[in-house]
């Protein structure tokens, strides 16, 4: 079946849920939405699943600070996080472009990611362009760091980081991202073309990522979109095929 | 809380203790680690919205939201609310959070108050309407021109 670039990045960040993990999704967050529903639809029923912005998704009556104080408690296996910039060391970018201080453009700021990415087992970093502007050597300002000193408690950090184009995992001793997978339709050069620093075949490349399966569509654009159109209509609309 | 700061895990590590010299790393007093300390943020003036109040500032809040926590951290707390109901009628409903007149200074009835944002399943995002205000924040010329035809358009709440 033919498949949206939005369709295979739920299908291959929800094949990462293993049945009974929690999976928690912040806000702006449709594709990590798809793919927490989608685990939860198929191979992971029993798993927890909050998002953001949802009535039906959560579970919390004590606002935003109970949902933060349970992520700071290190309750979450999995949340998602993105960059205007992303860079090689996984460090995020959600301040400003340019210097903080007279920036080119001024960012909305890092909610709760500069906690999150600390305390939450996996953390996904989801971009929905792959371009040298976005996959940066160095972040302009980093608002969450993908490494931090060992004098602070870091039960958590980085999973891999999901494009339009590719997967990206950290090297556990440079610290660097690496290419692990490319989405059909790229070449690992094209991913090199777009990316702003080196970015070498990890150990664990496999090659092209795995397409959607007809079952994950089916579930996708069935009872998955129907749950994400009470949350994101607009994209609820345009992302399934 | 009425306390002066609060500890925060992570952080340490980013920018914001570049720019933000007020976020001190301190040694967790009780264990290992090192730990960041942030100033309590306290407002001056909160205005929340309610999906229901009573006349006496008891309400009933968006519980996904921190607007109860907000409350209790503010100096003042104006409340503006879909509805006004009785007390009893506050109690038996079991939409939102509740916020104790206690911390109430004032309420107002403003149905639809929330909008162009979406307050519950009461209403849903204005997308047009924030769409074109987007538009328009881009420059201070346009940003004026929508202001000065915004307030014309608009002579109360009511017009929504």
């Amino acid at each position: 079946m033919q498949y949206t670039m939005e369709e295979l990045m739920a299908a291959r960040i929800a094949r990462e849920v293993v049945n009974g993990e929690t999976v928690a999704v912040g806000t702006f967050s449709p594709i990590p939405a798809c793919a927490g529903l989608l685990a939860k639809y198929s191979h992971a029923p029993d798993s927890e699943l909050f998002i953001m912005g949802s009535r039906d998704w959560w579970p919390f009556s004590e606002g935003s600070q109970e949902f933060f104080n349970l992520a700071q408690r290190g309750r979450f296996d999995y949340f998602f996080l993105s960059g205007a910039q992303i860079d090689r060391m996984g460090n995020i970018n959600l301040h400003a472009i340019g210097d903080y201080t007279r920036p080119k453009v001024r960012l909305p700021g890092g909610a709760g990611s500069s906690m999150l990415y600390y305390m939450v087992k996996k953390v996904i970093l989801f971009k929905t362009d792959h371009t040298e502007k976005s996959f940066v050597e160095k972040v302009d300002f980093i608002t969450s760091a993908g490494s931090s000193p060992p004098s602070v408690l870091r039960p958590g950090g980085l999973h891999f980081v999901i494009t339009p184009l590719a997967l990206m995992v950290r090297n556990q001793q440079s610290g660097f991202l690496e290419l692990a997978s490319v989405h059909p339709g790229s070449s690992s050069d094209d991913v090199q073309k777009n990316t702003g620093f080196e970015l070498p075949l990890s150990s664990h490349y496999v090659g092209e990522t795995l397409p959607p399966t007809d079952e994950e569509l089916t579930l996708l654009r069935g009872p998955v979109r129907e749950e994400l159109a009470k949350i994101y209509p607009a994209f609820a609309k345009k992302a399934f095929g | 809380m009425g306390l002066p700061f609060m500890p925060v895990r992570g952080v340490i590590g980013t920018d914001y203790t570049r720019v933000r010299p007020d976020f001190i790393t301190i040694p967790n007093p009780y264990g290992d680690d090192e730990i960041l300390v942030v100033p309590a943020v306290n407002p001056d003036v909160s205005l929340i919205h309610a999906f229901k109040a009573d006349r006496f500032g008891n309400c009933l809040v968006n519980s996904s939201i921190d607007d109860a926590l907000l409350a209790r951290a503010s100096g003042k707390v104006i409340v503006s609310a879909e509805e006004i109901v009785e007390t009893d009628d506050l109690k038996a409903s079991h939409r939102g959070n509740f916020i104790s007149r206690v911390h109430v200074d004032a309420v107002v009835h403003l149905p639809g108050g929330a909008f162009p944002t979406a307050c519950g399943s009461l209403y849903r995002t204005g997308v047009s309407m924030l769409t074109e205000y987007l538009a328009a924040a881009k420059d201070d010329t346009t940003f004026a021109g929508y202001l000065a035809d915004f307030c014309r358009r608009v002579k109360d709440g009511g017009e929504f």
